[in-house]
């Protein structure tokens, strides 16, 4: 059941690091001034933020390897029907936080830039989006814990995490007339994702307390 | 069939498949607003009830429920409800699948809303609860009072957002087979294929549902929520 845990954080990790820069992608082009960027991004935003994850994992799984298997191979594992799920969950909840973080960047900041004579691109780069990265870091462990946690849906696909594989021993005690071992290994389940959350929140509530100060002290 | 090219899979899209599944859909999403409205309701007014507990000078029912916060926001929703459905029964009690996915989503949410509760108890400023203290009101009163109307309203946006979350996370307690939206999604699925269809149908529901219900709560913390 490790090697579910493990698998279950391989997932979440592959997901964040493709998905969030997708998001930071996604939060420029919902703040741009362009009509049609500004759109696409906000319909997709709203949606991968308003469609349970459950659901979105059970469409990409209907619809991904039908396709796939028309256009170009034959099989895509459950691990990455996990990864490309949870990637467009992460690159939607990601773009809020972006775009929560860069609009609490005060407006001087931005008017600095530009009576210093930076274009868009400079001003993103070395002004707004330093500063707002920091903001991020605690929500970003917050979206890290959910799709951690999103992770155990996984089970329906296949998808060898910590339910799945307690679900497989279960069985295997079964077959050797051990019963009543559901209550413990579930209890198992249980411990092992708390210990694997619990460290996160702790993480993530230590950053914003270290976030406070640092500002404070400006 | 051509043996040298792999046979093409036609998607299809059949709508009517949609019409005949309405009424089935349309019972599953009865179900799903069912299970929303009674976890908001009970999950608040338990989160309500704890949250006072939980900076109530007693140190051991704040460390109980401290625990029992972190423990239940700290597990994933899945593993909650697969806990109460395996586990209940073999401990002898015996409750309905409905019943159990609604325990587990106000059990898990109740955690969430004590720490949005207890953060809005903590946002009221003193001053106002030594005036209450001043012009002689016990405990309970100035609870309801003065604590109360202020702390309800400054934690409004994020109880929204929990509310919202709520709506979303009884498509996990499908996976019991309460007959919630996603579970008649996947009946339907699994009689005729047509996954497709009834599986963009829900998310357009579900889509639907979230902005009808943000919707709805932003009227009301428009009017109601304050910034301290």
């Amino acid at each position: 059941m490790l090697l579910g845990a493990f698998n279950a954080f391989l997932v979440t990790l592959v997901s964040m690091v493709i998905g969030v820069p997708i998001g930071l992608l996604l939060a420029l082009m919902r703040i741009s001034e362009r009509p049609r960027l500004k759109m696409f991004a906000l319909v997709y935003i709203e949606v991968w933020r308003a469609v349970p994850f459950i659901v979105e994992i059970f469409l990409v799984f209907f619809i991904l390897p039908p396709l796939l298997n028309q256009w170009f191979r034959f099989d895509i594992t459950a691990f990455q029907t996990m990864v490309f799920g949870s990637t467009l969950w992460t690159s939607a909840n990601s773009a809020e936080v972006f775009r929560g973080a860069i609009k609490s960047i005060p407006f001087g900041q931005s008017e600095a830039a530009v009576s210093l004579g930076m274009n868009y691109v400079q001003r993103f780069r070395h002004v707004i989006l330093p500063q707002a990265f920091k903001i991020t870091l605690p929500p970003m462990i917050g979206i890290f814990t959910l799709v951690l946690k999103g992770t155990a849906i996984g089970f329906i696909i296949d998808f060898r995490e910590v339910i799945r594989m307690g679900q497989i021993a279960i069985e295997r005690l079964y077959m050797q007339e051990r019963t009543l071992a559901s209550l413990e290994i579930y209890t198992i389940i249980m411990l092992i994702y708390f210990f694997m959350c619990y460290p996160l929140s702790q993480l993530s509530l230590y950053l914003e307390r270290k976030l406070s100060r640092s500002k404070s002290k400006k | 069939m051509d043996p040298s090219q792999p046979r093409p899979k036609v998607m299809t899209f059949n709508f009517q498949a949609i019409v005949e599944a309405l009424p089935q859909l349309g019972e599953g999403l009865l179900n799903t607003l069912y299970l929303t409205f009674s976890g908001i309701l009970l999950s608040s007014a338990l989160g309500l009830i704890c949250s006072v507990l939980r900076i109530s000078k007693n140190i051991v029912i704040r460390t109980l429920l401290a625990i029992y916060v972190e423990f239940f926001r700290n597990t994933p929703i899945v593993a909650q409800i697969f806990y109460l459905y395996f586990v209940l029964p073999t401990v002898g009690i015996k409750i309905s699948a409905f019943n159990c996915g609604l325990i587990a989503l106000v059990l898990h949410f109740n955690a969430y809303n004590i720490d949005v509760f207890r953060s809005g108890l903590e946002a009221v400023p003193a001053g106002m609860v030594e005036a209450g203290k001043a012009l002689g009101l016990n405990n309970f009163q100035r609870l309801i009072f003065i604590v109360m109307p202020i702390a309800l309203r400054v934690c409004l946006p994020a109880l929204v957002n929990n509310y919202v979350a709520v709506l979303k996370n009884t498509a996990y307690v499908s996976i019991i087979g309460v007959m919630e939206l996603t579970f008649v999604a996947g009946a339907i699925v699994a009689d005729d294929f047509t996954f497709m269809e009834m599986y963009s149908t829900i998310s357009l529901l579900y889509i639907l549902l979230v902005f009808g219900l943000t919707w709805t709560l932003r009227l009301v913390e428009k009017r109601y929520a304050i910034e301290l």
